[in-house]
């Protein structure tokens, strides 16, 4: 179980997530947890980062944003990882969020859901660890 | 730009409400970015976006120096 401080005082907990692609090639964001977003979202030139090509992707959602409706691919990134806990083939969307919002994206269910996430704003902890589940999605633990 | 690693915390210093590109990253056990080889700058979120796609390196890291405001949130909704 990975385990990190947070402060409860913000509206907003900052998470310092690793992505992976193929060949091992590492990137790491600031991303802003959210138990709310169905999609983890990075930005555009993360995907290509890691050798992903956001524009040949088939799989597209819309999503509402402050100036209306738009259109975003979904690309599978080969591994992620938070505070020692690792997903592997996660869904994102490619989106680049406003430069005010201070992130690079969001950690959204797409990652969440193959983990027990707790969130203890008293004490000011996020703590993670792979749920069952997870070891029968193709998913696992360093 | 630098040509050795350094802490994330000096740099945070010495750049203040900045975004940084790293290379060279070093990690602690929960995979949070320690050190790292300073490769770019800018208050401008978009040129440390552009330049990522410029960099051969094994390992990168985007940072933001500043604090987050106590008022910020973020909302995102897609179906």
């Amino acid at each position: 179980m990975g385990q990190q401080a947070f402060d409860p005082a913000r509206h907003i907990i900052i998470v310092r997530v690793k992505l992976q692609d193929e060949s091992g090639r590492l990137l790491y964001l600031q991303m802003a947890l959210d138990t709310g977003a169905s999609m983890t979202v990075i930005p555009w030139q993360a995907a290509e980062r890691l050798g992903l090509d956001p524009a040949r992707s088939r799989r597209r959602v819309r999503f509402m944003t402050g100036s209306g409706t738009e259109v975003a691919p979904i690309i599978t990134v080969p591994v992620m990882e938070l505070i020692g806990v690792r997903v592997t083939n996660v869904p994102v969307l490619c989106h680049d969020l406003p430069q005010r919002s201070l992130v690079d994206g969001l950690l959204g269910l797409s990652f969440l859901k193959y983990c027990r996430l707790n969130i203890d704003f008293p004490k000011g902890v996020l703590s993670l660890d792979l749920s069952n589940r997870s070891r029968t999605s193709g998913v696992g633990s360093r | 730009m630098a040509k050795r690693v350094e802490a994330i915390s000096t740099l945070k210093r010495r750049y203040p409400k900045e975004w940084l590109l790293l290379t060279n990253v070093v990690a602690d056990d929960l995979t949070r970015p320690i050190k790292g080889k300073l490769v770019a700058h800018s208050k401008n979120r978009d040129d440390i976006y552009d330049r990522l796609a410029r960099v051969r390196a094994k390992s990168v890291s985007i940072e933001y120096t500043g604090k987050i405001p106590k008022d910020l949130v973020v909302v995102f909704w897609c179906r």
